[in-house]
């Protein structure tokens, strides 16, 4: 255990010395930023401008790119560390120093860690800066049998408005909650990116490919779930992975969604279960 | 990686009927080695042949298919845990990471053991002509800066065993000098010292014993 917290710090160390950590937070600032510049030239949803609707549509891709670059930003951090490390040559002096199962629980913890801090500043910067932009509240909504909907001239007064369908009742209640929430599964999709660009590091010492590899896996997977769902006609799209990181807050019919925190959880111990058991098992890793 | 509670003390390194294959290749066809703490041991062989897979068994960066190795003590297998206390490693062309200075890769791996201070890291770089305040990424460093710097990294935190592969590689000559007197002072301080080489003039100078690596069995160099 002690042997794994020193790898942890030192990867921390490591990290806080690396560009491409500062770039990560920038990028994932300014593509926030873009979501709500654009969103203040648009009406979408509503004419009342909200800081809340701001970062959210900023968040989903109704309003910004972001959700279109999230795994590249987040292998930045850190998921690229152990890639380095084989490439250089540079694990053995650390393998000489801790053993095989600290080395790769350190960098699983680390990886987790600084992806998901950094991602999580760089969200709440961007929604400080949203309420700072626009009014921190919410626009005018009105209850339709018990459902809480946004006051929308387009949609008769009578009807719901479906949005947002992740949690959706959270939203009206505590708002700020729900700015939390969607957040943390926001970080959750980016730490799960991070593990698999550690995971494909396993194989490969090209830094682009595990870089751009679970952005690949992103996008290719999200074509995938939409073709397949509709050939077997199923609603599959809801579970692609461009919704699951982001787009999900106004993705679907139903309105809880609420075991997608749980789904990215299970995704990032799955994937971590695999790269330490790979790793630690594998003799050629160092070869 | 090292299996704990097997300690013996009677030699530094100690391995028995190693033998090793790289995929389909047969490397080493049944080592035997012992060396005693405070003893210079040079392995002397040709370009590929087994000198540098030999000493990643000797500190449990691979492991052998048959055979059994001991050092500082301790057993090397693949299924228990821990970390080589004792042991300084130079393999090949060290590498470091390059957008880190010298002083910060060698910061990073002390925070591993956490057994010297930043004040010690910056000795052993002032030991090998190294400047501490240098502030480049090793990017910058020549050849020869990099393999002062892995020196640095394997003497640093004063290890009781030293396996080098070919460490005086783009050495300058003037700072080769300097190494073989801190070889001569570390076996003094009862460090023992596995150093692989193939060139034999340089580790007549040190070296207690020289073996020789040919067709995966070492023997001694005269024999």
């Amino acid at each position: 255990m002690a042997n794994t917290v020193r790898v942890f710090s030192s990867e921390v160390f490591r990290s806080l010395r690396r560009w491409p950590t500062a770039l990560a937070f920038l990028l994932v600032v300014g593509f926030m930023i873009q979501g709500l510049i654009s969103y203040s030239r648009s009406g979408f949803l509503t004419s009342h401008h909200s800081a809340y609707l701001a970062y959210l549509l900023a968040i989903d891709g109704s309003s910004g790119y972001w959700v279109g670059i999230l795994p590249l930003a987040a292998c930045l951090i850190g998921g690229d560390s152990l890639a380095w490390d084989r490439k250089t040559g540079f694990i053995r002096f650390m393998l000489t120093r801790s053993s095989r199962r600290a080395y790769i629980l350190g960098k699983i913890a680390s990886v987790t860690f600084l992806t998901g801090t950094v991602v999580l500043s760089g969200l709440l910067l961007s929604f400080l800066i949203a309420s700072i932009w626009f009014p921190l509240a919410l626009p005018p909504w009105h209850m339709v049998s018990g459902t809480a909907t946004i006051t929308n001239p387009a949609v008769p007064p009578t009807q719901i408005l479906p949005w947002p369908t992740f949690l959706h009742n959270l939203l009206f209640s505590h708002p700020f909650v729900y700015v939390l929430v969607v957040s943390g599964v926001v970080t959750l999709s980016a730490i799960a990116w991070a593990n698999v660009a550690m995971l494909i590091s396993l194989w490969t010492t090209k830094i682009y490919l595990v870089l751009a590899g679970p952005w690949l896996v992103y996008v290719g997977g999200t074509f995938l779930f939409c073709v397949l769902g509709l050939i077997i006609n199923l609603p599959l799209v809801n579970y692609a992975p461009v919704v699951l990181s982001g787009a999900f807050i106004g993705h679907g019919k139903e309105m809880t969604r609420a075991e997608i925190p749980f789904i990215w959880t299970g995704f990032i111990i799955l994937t971590a279960i695999v790269t330490y058991t790979a790793f630690t098992r594998r003799k050629d890793i160092l070869d | 990686m090292i299996k704990n509670g097997d300690r013996s003390r009677s030699y530094a390194i100690e391995a028995t009927g190693v033998v090793k294959s790289l995929g389909q290749n047969l490397i080493l066809k049944g080592i035997n080695l012992r060396v005693n703490y405070g003893e210079v041991v040079a392995i002397i062989g040709p370009n590929g042949s087994g000198k540098t897979l030999l000493l990643r068994l000797l500190c449990g960066l691979a492991y052998p298919d048959q055979g059994r190795i001991i050092t500082g003590g301790r057993v090397i297998e693949p299924k228990a845990g821990g970390a080589l206390a004792d042991v300084g490693l130079l393999l090949e062309t060290p590498g470091f990471l390059p957008h880190l200075s010298g002083l910060n890769n060698l910061r990073l791996l002390a925070m591993l053991r956490q057994r010297i201070t930043d004040a010690d890291v910056a000795a052993a770089m002032r030991q090998v002509g190294l400047d501490p305040a240098d502030r480049r990424p090793v990017r910058a460093y020549s050849t020869g800066m990099r393999q002062r710097l892995g020196i640095a990294q394997a003497v640093m935190e004063r290890p009781q065993i030293l396996l080098l592969d070919e460490p005086t590689n783009g050495l300058d000559p003037e700072y080769t000098g300097e190494f073989l007197n801190m070889l001569r002072e570390l076996r003094g301080q009862g460090v023992a010292i596995v150093w692989t080489s193939h060139e034999m003039e340089e580790v007549t100078v040190v070296a207690d014993r020289i073996l020789a690596l040919r067709s995966g069995v070492l023997a001694d160099f005269n024999g």
